[in-house]
């Protein structure tokens, strides 16, 4: 009987927590999009390590007035640098950007996760053309959720 | 008494147990705020080695120019920011400011700015014209150009002004949108002689004057139809020279990171009379696949001015297209720019330049490349460029 409940109990905190985990992932998808869609439109990608979660804030600001982003593409893109933001620490600025496991060299066409977070790539991604691949997205939101 | 446990002194200790928690959770949430938190400094600078080649002649320069560009985010919906450039010319520190502008960000598709800003005629000249981003050393010939001994025309400098802005993004779906700016600025006056005189900005693309369309606006390039088309200066002042007023426009529609086109135009009265008109239109466009990207722009301009009493138009086309593609940290770069002849009433006032610039990119990083170009203008000089720029 004692189980039965705690299996009851279970499923309901899952059912609580599952509306709050898609739409996290949702957003983590979302913001992966729109930076392939809109970072590389005029420059290359930049690496999250290259700023602190704070001065992201501030470059998007920027960004969003140069580029005529909508704010909620600005945070959407925001959120995603931040979640990968590898070289971020509460010391401030990482000058080096963390060291990654692509194999590849630094090549913004083919890999711009490489410099978005110093993600690990599989070869040949090209998400700046718009259209990211399903497993991309999923390999970064699994990296976006690691503590 | 004192050691017996009730569910109210329970209750107590799991609150206060819990405060550290959420004091600590409130800190990570909204850090203590300094007064420079939302200060930032960015900007680029280069490096660059020209050698010319000039039938029989041959020069060699080197310059460096840095812009840095000041940020302020004040909150979540002001931000202030600055571009100022500093270059080396003469023997002397020459100091521009590029644009100082207030945007106010509050609402989800609109963006506002006051200021001085880049004006949103066609797209190079407002976004790609940094030298980590240009993907040659020196804009295409609609843009200016040219200190150090290259001294050359073009149709517009990079164009900035002082005014108001409003811009509009309206999303689609997931892959397209709209983009529209819309602007009133002071506009254009009549260039002094100094700010025209064959002198049309650095490698970084910087330049607020445009020699005008210049058949012979000063001495500097006598012209043999004796038409004298005075040059045009934007946002050089703080001042108005008349009370008309600069208005232009640019829409755009956006596909993803693959397409994207633009078609934007202005018009304005750039003498003290407000009475000649000067127009201008712009179309670019861009498409990228995969390591690919092909842009290119063309605009013209009509330009009233006096002449012996009479009120001629000049009008000027110009187009530029560019290829690059991306092979491993390399870059090869291709552009083909065409200056058109300006015609006064069906005769020629200037001559066309045309220009085919081969680049080829190594990318230290991804805002630092190492750029070698070879520039052949077809009815002038040669030139070898290696410039090292880098985006901070």
């Amino acid at each position: 009987m004692r189980k039965r409940w705690n299996l009851i109990a279970g499923m309901g905190v899952a059912l609580l927590l599952l509306p709050t985990a898609t739409a996290a992932q949702q957003m983590g998808a979302e913001g992966v999009r729109l930076w392939s869609q809109n970072c590389g439109r005029c420059h290359n990608f930049r690496p999250a390590a290259e700023r602190t979660d704070r001065e992201w804030v501030t470059i998007m600001a920027h960004m969003r007035a140069r580029a005529n982003l909508t704010r909620s593409t600005a945070e959407e893109i925001l959120a995603f640098l931040q979640s990968t933001n590898v070289g971020e620490s509460t010391a401030g600025r990482d000058p080096v950007p963390a060291p990654v496991a692509d194999a590849e060299p630094r090549v913004d066409g083919e890999s711009p996760a490489h410099d978005a977070g110093a993600v690990p790539m599989p070869h040949g991604v090209s998400p700046p053309n718009g259209f990211p691949q399903p497993w991309y997205i999923s390999i970064a939101l699994l990296r976006s959720a690691e503590p | 008494m004192s050691g017996r446990y009730t569910p109210f002194r329970g209750l107590l200790l799991s609150v206060m147990g819990l405060l550290p928690f959420v004091t600590a959770a409130a800190a990570q949430e909204e850090p203590a705020r300094t007064p420079l938190a939302g200060f930032l400094v960015s900007g680029y600078g280069s490096a660059t080695y020209n050698s010319i080649i000039e039938e029989d002649s041959f020069q060699s320069n080197l310059q460096a120019a840095v812009s840095p560009i000041l940020l302020y985010n004040m909150g979540s919906a002001l931000l202030f920011e600055t571009e100022l450039e500093f270059e080396l010319e003469d023997g002397s520190t020459k100091t521009t400011l590029e644009y100082a502008q207030i945007n106010y960000l509050g609402f989800d598709r609109i963006v506002l700015t006051a200021g001085k800003f880049l004006l949103p005629f066609g797209v190079f000249s407002e976004r790609l014209h940094p030298s980590w981003i240009n993907k040659l050393p020196r804009p295409p010939l609609l843009y200016g150009h040219g200190h150090g001994g290259v001294a050359e025309g073009a149709l517009t400098p990079i164009l900035s002004d002082v005014g108001l802005m409003g811009r509009y993004s309206l999303p689609l779906d997931d892959l397209w949108s709209l983009d529209l700016s819309v602007y009133v600025t002071q506009g254009p006056r009549e260039a002094e002689h100094d700010e025209g005189d064959g002198e049309e900005g650095d490698g970084d693309g910087h330049a607020h004057s445009v020699r005008g369309l210049s058949a012979s606006a000063s001495a500097a390039q006598p012209d043999e139809h004796d038409f004298e088309i005075p040059g045009l200066a934007f946002g050089t002042n703080f001042s108005d020279n008349n009370d008309s007023k600069m208005l232009g426009a640019r829409l755009g529609v956006i596909r993803g990171g693959g397409f994207e086109a633009y078609l934007s135009g202005f018009h304005a009265m750039y003498d003290a009379d407000d009475y000649l008109d000067v127009v201008g239109a712009n179309l670019s466009a861009e498409w990228r696949r995969g390591k690919f990207e092909l842009r290119g722009e063309g605009a013209i301009l009509w330009q009233e001015f006096e002449q012996d009493a009479e009120f001629p138009t000049a009008r000027t086309p110009a187009y530029y297209l560019q290829a690059s593609r991306r092979v491993g940290d390399f870059e090869p770069v291709v552009r083909w720019s065409h200056l058109m002849e300006t015609k006064v009433e069906g005769e020629v006032a200037r001559d066309e330049r045309r220009q085919l610039a081969f680049g080829l990119n190594y990318w230290l990083r991804p805002s630092v490349p190492v750029k070698l170009a070879f520039e052949v203008d077809l009815d002038g000089a040669e030139r070898l460029i290696l410039q090292w720029a880098y985006g901070f």
